[in-house]
């Protein structure tokens, strides 16, 4: 009996230290972040901060344009998400509801650009981009990764779910292609919607090395890219990195707080079918 | 007869011009995959024949950037250091996020926050956990001042070739189970409870129970994480360049790190291309067996 009872606290005593080690970094960079300079690193860890150095935050926020950064990267990240949701969904209801000449063909094409990883046609994108002159600027920034293949597979296979006597007899009542996509499969496809929206949102948000590639000039810096750079100064200060490191987190934080759920489930379907 | 014959008539007119819809719906997605990603795959295997550097015209050179590649050091130390860096890696996150999966699936309190609080590694921004964990590792850092608890030399964890690619891993570990954990959570939660029932009515013990049957039911999981992770962990490029810059010397100097260079610093194209490709064949036959898994996993239902 009383092996059956410890038995069934492993798993919490499992999950209790995990936890511990999960929020260390994140207990300690907040802290951090809070410190003055003198406190950053010490043996043994201070883990509070000495008093509220806010500070940190208003110095390292006005050493670079870092609402400038938070900016492109919230106007990359919505784009992307806005154009793999309506191409995406498109092709997927093409792809799953009609049958025309080629059609498994396309899929498959589709299928093989999935095993593609970005690193292995980063040097010839960059080349094509660079001779359209797109360098600096938000068209060479965001279109050529604003697509997700994997986005559009996951609507491919949700909308192969919806029943094709819907669809049809949205077609007698007269509606045509153009409107049954936003009216009728929009609304049934919510789920998968909201899923490769988020995926495809953070994933531009943690993008590096594309960004990298094309950007130099300070106006079209992403977060990350701003962050490195910031970091990289040798007059900066590790409290006010971790300042920016807070501030970089906060709007992920933020998206996840509000759409808890969805946010698991959509960081997850990368690999498994979902809804 | 002809009534089904006239019928079906119909119906293939209606479908091709219904038809022609599908492939008008098809066509943007197409366009951008062309644009973005299928014609860089062709361009990358021309250049990757050239000596193309930017300043001049290129010029067809064969394979000799292949031969060039096999025999040279660096390119031979970045496969070496990039294999370390995801077995290292990969083998002991398996573990940890089946785990943290497990015991997710078998707690009755606070299962939501226990859930939230694991996650968080995913949810921070890739540049927030390097940028975190660059400090940990700092001279002055946490770590050392761990090892100095332990009354420990400090150590140089980035400075130190013997003990960068560890401090990446370490990193690693903290970062990549979180996600990971939620697609064996779903997995675990797919097998159904009747199994593990007849199993324990039989007297099997919890370990017989998860290696003969839970296991083997969720052995598409299991395949799709080993695959995933170790993909995910070759495509690394971000925590490298921002923590060490491949260094000291070329420690952690991993493949995608290599191609960057040699293309950027070294303005070598041709030769960045033909790594690029012998590193897509590297990882195309886990992406294969990912792709298998997730077209099964759909015929399945």
């Amino acid at each position: 009996m009383i092996k059956r009872a410890l038995a069934q606290l492993v798993p919490y005593v499992f999950l209790g230290i995990s936890t511990i080690i999960t929020l260390v970094p994140v207990i300690w960079m907040v802290s951090t972040s809070l410190k003055s300079s003198a406190r950053v690193f010490t043996f043994p860890v201070e883990w509070l901060p000495d008093g509220l150095h806010l500070e940190n935050y208003i110095e390292a926020l006005n050493a670079r344009p870092f609402f400038l950064y938070l900016f492109n990267s919230i106007l990359a990240s919505t784009i992307s998400a806005l154009i793999t949701v309506t191409l995406g969904s498109a092709a997927g209801y093409g792809l799953a509801q009609f049958r025309f000449p080629g059609r498994d063909l396309l899929f498959t094409l589709i299928l093989s650009t999935l095993m593609i990883p970005f690193e292995v046609i980063a040097v010839p994108l960059y080349l094509q981009v660079y001779r359209w002159g797109w360098i600096d600027s938000y068209a060479g920034l965001i279109l050529p990764t604003s697509l997700s293949a994997i986005g559009i597979f996951i609507m491919r296979q949700y909308l192969l779910g919806i029943p094709r006597d819907l669809i049809e007899s949205a077609r007698i009542d007269g509606a045509n292609e153009l409107q049954i996509l936003p009216q009728i499969i929009w609304p049934l496809s919510m789920p998968a919607i909201t899923a490769v929206a988020i995926f495809t949102f953070v994933s531009t948000w943690n993008s590096y090395l594309w960004p990298l590639l094309v950007i130099n000039n300070d106006l079209y810096r992403t977060l990350p890219l701003g962050m490195a750079l910031y970091e990289n100064q040798l007059t900066v200060t590790y409290n006010r990195v971790m300042a920016v490191a807070v501030f970089g987190a906060l709007p992920l934080i933020l998206l996840f707080v509000i759409l808890q759920r969805n946010f698991i489930k959509g960081i997850a379907l990368t690999g498994l079918k979902e809804g | 007869m002809a009534n089904i014959r006239s019928l079906r008539r119909r119906l293939g007119s209606y479908n091709t011009k219904v038809g022609l819809w599908g492939f008008l719906f098809t066509l943007p997605a197409i366009t951008m995959l062309l644009i973005f990603n299928i014609g860089p795959m062709i361009s990358a295997f021309q250049i990757s024949l050239t000596n193309y550097d930017m300043a001049r015209p290129a010029e067809f050179v064969g394979f000799d950037n292949y031969s060039r590649i096999f025999s040279s050091p660096s390119f031979m130390n970045s496969l070496r250091v990039s294999a370390v860096y995801v077995f290292g890696t990969v083998i002991p996150v398996w573990f940890i996020s089946f785990g943290l999966a497990l015991a997710l699936s078998k707690v009755k309190w606070f299962v939501g926050g226990w859930r939230t609080l694991l996650f968080l590694p995913t949810v921070l921004p890739l540049m927030t956990v390097t940028l975190v964990w660059k400090l940990f590792f700092h001279f002055r850092g946490v770590m050392n001042a761990v090892l100095d608890m332990l009354n420990l030399a400090p150590v140089g964890w980035l400075t130190q070739s013997a003990y960068a690619p560890l401090a990446l891993i370490i990193t690693s570990w903290w970062h990549a189970p979180s996600y990971y954990m939620v697609l064996f959570l779903a997995g675990l939660q797919a097998v159904p409870d009747v199994y593990d029932e007849a199993g324990q009515i039989d007297g099997a013990n919890f370990w017989q129970r998860l290696w003969y049957i839970i296991l083997p039911l969720m052995r598409p999981t299991i395949i799709l994480v080993i695959v995933l992770s170790v993909i995910n962990g070759f495509r690394t490029f971000a925590l490298q360049h921002v923590m060490t810059g491949g260094g000291p010397g070329t420690s952690t100097e991993i493949i995608t790190l290599l191609i960057y260079k040699t293309a950027f610093n070294f303005g070598k194209m041709g030769e960045a291309t033909a790594m690029s490709v012998i590193y897509f064949l590297l990882i195309l036959i886990f992406s294969l067996i990912q792709l298998r898994v997730l077209r099964r996993g759909v015929e399945c239902d």
